[in-house]
């Protein structure tokens, strides 16, 4: 700061002093053109003066001799009448004796004046009467021939005049001559130029002093009263200098021709050019060249010319400019004609600024807020004391579906229905205060259209220095991740799950295992001693019960079989025909000897079916014992047919109770006891047989209808009692163009529920 | 019952027959042996691993009537008997009795050349019906 001030004070002393030796010279300069003036107007007054004067006495000096030689004249006729036969010389002498006494009482022509009478003797002129200072001199004798008594030469030739020149003392004189007629005498009044010029040289040296004491006061009456305006016009024109040197903009003026006539350094500097390189030059060579991006920005009146006389045509453009080492600047000129009082355009004159930074700040702005907006997150800043949203980004828009203009009126509360203000302060204060620099948590925005989104939240509070403190926060849509989320959560669950069924599968397998092992004993040893007690005593009977309970273990035991198998099972699409006809030869191996079968799938070839072989075979195999069962040692005949079956139709579908689509049919058929309405109801209950004990499973059955089931499929039993049995399985087909897979539907998870 | 007089004669003639036990359960053992007397066949060997029952058919592949083999056993086991009885061309009747009772074991049973697939528990009955069918047969096999 002091060190600015001393500067200042520095630069004002400068600029004082040199103010007051310009006021000095200004002063002086005018000093001399006064007294200039004065002094010219003296010499010519003086001169016209001392030229009358000249005259006056010439005509004085011409009157005196004409009128004294017309005297003499007359003397000399006289006297030579008088003498008559007197010799000449006598009479000469006598006229020239009366004139001298005459002159002698005359008293002489002022100070200097001089009246002389000579004759011409013997080629010499000699002086015959020299009256000069009221003396009368005599006998002065000039050769003809000397340049000195030039005046009374001329006389005797016999010349009448005026002449300036010397006289016979070699003085300059104003001299007029007159020949005296009828003699050889000449006469000569003269007077010295000196004595003509003193009084004006007098009065001239008089006028100059009071001249020079007029200039003197005029000075400083100037001083006194322009010396103000005169330092006003000095400030002012410093005023002007010092802006226009100084300032950050600079200054331009070129004539009517566009040929650039003042520039202010400030462009020079800008440009690193010299003032002579630019000076006459067109103005578009101090402008540069359009820049085109922002020609829009230009608004320039087309024909300057046209607008003479209106001062106000005014244009403004933006261009870019190279300066000496290749920079680019931007530049914007702004310029209007000036005129003069006519109204005709002397030229134009204006301003230019280097706008580069402003230019590039701008640019940098723009990429930065391209930028900004351009960001896939969310950000919005609000500031800290209205909460009000004083910027958001595009994102930030898409995102709460509201326009710029109404988020500019809003507050991040008004987005969060789960914040009232006093609990986002509650967020923001430990901010302000500096507690924490950042917050991030996760809440709820609620768009215009009313859809509550999940997002998670960063807030950060930015106060650098020297700018309004905001808060940014950006906020990202957290719907997918949340979804992703709870899927994950479902899917480890599952996996967790069918981990854990895999696992219980693995266990009850194996334990399964091991209480089949363990049954056989008990089961065969239990019937051996059986069979070897008396029927109806009590032991028999007790083993008969345990035997029972044993059985019921078995059926268990098949249970968590199935159970364990069914899981972790592998899907695929399988030949159907091929499958059964596959089945069908293990059921032909285990079937009594009594019972014959006999099979047609020509109906079904190149059926496809989605499913798991091993539960294919399992039907088949609890439908053909079953049949076979039913047939019992009476012996009989079962018959499987393949058939497929267009069920597409809804009342058919409805009939079979399916979904309408093409099935694979396969039915067991056997010509056994058959069964009665009461017992059909029940069959598909599991654990209900009609078998004796040891013989039937009374799963069997449940589990065609649960397996069935879970492929999306039916079975259904026809039949009467003594007239056979006919199981009808449908399962639907797989149609590879339609690429359409009937989801298994998985029901029967009950059973197993029920174990775990 | 009306089979009674089939079973009679099929009894008669099996009651030659020559068995040989393979099962590591001892209860099982019992319980398999115990069958085979309620229906008369007395001349039984048991062993307890499929090794052991090679060592006892490889001197006579001839000597015996029927194999009734579990499944799962240490070292050697049953169906690895059976595919090994089969590769030396011995067509020996083999009952093959496992708690694993699933389709594709009697399925893999079936293909290594196994004559009955029984799976565990079975009953007295089940399994000495089983035992008359195949030795009152021509001692018939699976194709392998």
């Amino acid at each position: 700061m002091t060190q600015t001030k001393r500067g200042t004070n520095t630069t004002n002393t400068h600029s004082g002093a040199e103010s007051t030796t310009h006021r000095a010279r200004l002063l002086t300069v005018s000093g001399v053109i006064m007294f200039a003036i004065t002094v010219i107007v003296i010499v010519v007054t003086l001169w016209f003066e001392y030229s009358a004067s000249l005259e006056q006495q010439r005509g004085m000096l011409v009157d005196i001799a004409k009128s004294n030689a017309r005297m003499i004249e007359a003397v000399a006729r006289f006297d030579s009448g008088q003498g008559g036969n007197n010799t000449d010389d006598r009479g000469h002498a006598e006229t020239l004796m009366q004139i001298r006494d005459a002159y002698g009482r005359l008293g002489g022509l002022g100070r200097t004046g001089e009246f002389a009478l000579a004759r011409l003797h013997d080629g010499v002129i000699e002086f015959l009467i020299e009256q000069r200072y009221g003396d009368v001199r005599e006998q002065n004798t000039v050769p003809m021939t000397s340049t000195l008594a030039e005046p009374m030469r001329q006389a005797l030739m016999g010349r009448s005049g005026t002449i300036m020149g010397l006289d016979y003392r070699g003085m300059e004189v104003l001299a007029a001559f007159e020949p005296v007629l009828g003699t050889d005498m000449g006469i000569v009044a003269k007077v010295d130029y000196a004595e003509i010029r003193a009084p004006h040289i007098r009065a001239g040296l008089i006028a100059l002093a009071v001249g020079f004491v007029i200039t003197m006061t005029g000075i400083a009456l100037l001083y006194q009263f322009a010396d103000p305006l005169v330092r006003q016009i000095n400030q002012a024109s410093e005023r002007f200098r010092d802006f226009a040197e100084t300032a950050s903009d600079w200054y331009w003026e070129t004539d009517q021709r566009y040929a650039v006539t003042y520039v202010s350094n400030r462009y020079l500097q800008l440009l690193g050019v010299r003032r002579e390189d630019v000076i006459g030059q067109p103005l578009n060579k101090l402008m540069g060249s359009m820049a085109n991006e922002y020609a829009d920005v230009s608004t320039r009146t087309d024909d300057l010319n046209s607008g003479t006389g209106d001062s106000k045509v005014y244009w403004k453009s933006l261009s870019t400019i190279q300066d000496r080492v290749g920079n680019e600047h931007y530049i914007t000129i702004s310029g209007k004609p000036y005129v003069d009082e006519h109204g005709t355009v002397l030229g134009f004159r204006g301003t230019g600024s280097d706008i580069t930074s402003q230019i590039t700040a701008e640019k940098s702005y723009k990429a930065f807020k391209n930028t900004l907006d351009r960001v896939l997150d969310c950000v919005f800043m609000f500031n800290p004391e209205t909460l009000k949203f004083t910027y958001v980004n595009q994102g930030a828009i898409e995102h709460v579906r509201y326009t710029y203009d109404e988020l500019m009126k809003m507050t991040p509360i008004d987005l969060k229905p789960e914040f009232n203000e006093e609990m986002f302060r509650m967020i923001l204060d430990p901010m302000i205060s500096g507690e924490k620099t950042v917050e991030k948590f996760e809440t709820v925005h609620r768009t215009k259209n009313g859809v509550l989104v999940p997002v998670e939240i960063f807030l950060q509070y930015i106060s650098s220095q020297g700018e309004k403190p905001q808060f940014v926060s950006i906020v990202r849509d957290i719907t997918d991740r949340q979804r992703a989320d709870e899927e994950r959560v479902v899917v480890e669950q599952a996996l967790n799950d069918s981990q854990k069924m895999e696992a219980l599968g693995h266990l009850s397998g194996g334990m399964a295992h091991e209480f089949n092992n363990m049954l056989v004993p008990i089961i065969g040893l239990t019937e051996l001693t059986i069979s070897s007690l008396p029927e109806g005593s009590d032991e028999h009977e007790n083993l008969e019960i345990a035997l029972d309970a044993a059985m019921r273990a078995r059926e268990l035991i098949d249970q968590i079989l199935m159970f364990s198998r069914s899981e972790g099972r592998t899907l695929e699409t399988v030949d159907f025909a091929k499958l059964i006809s596959q089945g069908i030869k293990l059921l032909r191996a285990s079937l009594p000897t009594q019972v014959s079968l006999s099979d047609d799938l020509s109906q079904g070839e190149g059926i496809q079916v989605i499913c798991e072989p091993t539960e294919i075979n399992q039907i088949l195999m609890n439908l053909g014992k079953n049949a076979a069962d039913a047939i019992g040692e009476k012996g009989g005949h079962i018959v499987i047919k393949l058939d497929a079956v267009d069920l597409h139709e809804k009342r058919a579908a409805r009939l079979y109770g399916v979904t309408p689509g093409a099935y694979a049919k396969f039915e067991v058929k056997d010509d056994g006891s058959g069964m009665s309405r009461e017992t059909q109801a029940k069959i598909f209950n599991p654990f209900y047989t009609t078998k004796e004990v040891g013989s039937g499973t009374g799963m069997g059955l449940s589990m065609v209808h649960g397996l069935v089931k879970n492929y999306g499929g039916a079975v259904h039993v026809r039949s009467a009692l003594g007239k056979g049995t006919t199981f009808e399985v449908l399962l639907p087909t797989y149609d590879a163009d339609k690429e359409v897979i009937a989801e298994p539907v998985r029901k029967n998870g009950g059973l197993l529920r029920s174990l775990t | 019952m009306l089979g009674a007089d089939k079973s009679k004669s099929k009894t008669r003639k099996a009651k030659h027959a020559r068995v040989l036990i393979v099962e590591d359960d001892p209860g099982v053992r019992r319980t398999i042996e115990q069958c085979l007397k309620k229906i008369g066949i007395t001349d039984v060997e048991a062993v307890e691993d499929g090794l052991a029952a090679w060592k006892k058919i490889e001197p006579a592949p001839t000597g015996f009537d029927l194999v009734i083999s579990d499944w799962n056993m240490p070292f050697v086991t049953g169906i690895e008997l059976l595919e090994h009885i089969r590769d030396q061309g011995i067509k020996v009747p083999f009952i093959m009795i496992t708690a694993k009772g699933t389709f594709d074991a009697a399925i893999e049973a079936k293909n290594a050349g196994v004559t009955v697939f029984m799976p565990k528990p079975f009953t007295v009955q089940h399994l000495n019906s089983k035992v008359s069918e195949v030795l009152g047969s021509q001692l018939q096999t699976w194709d392998k």
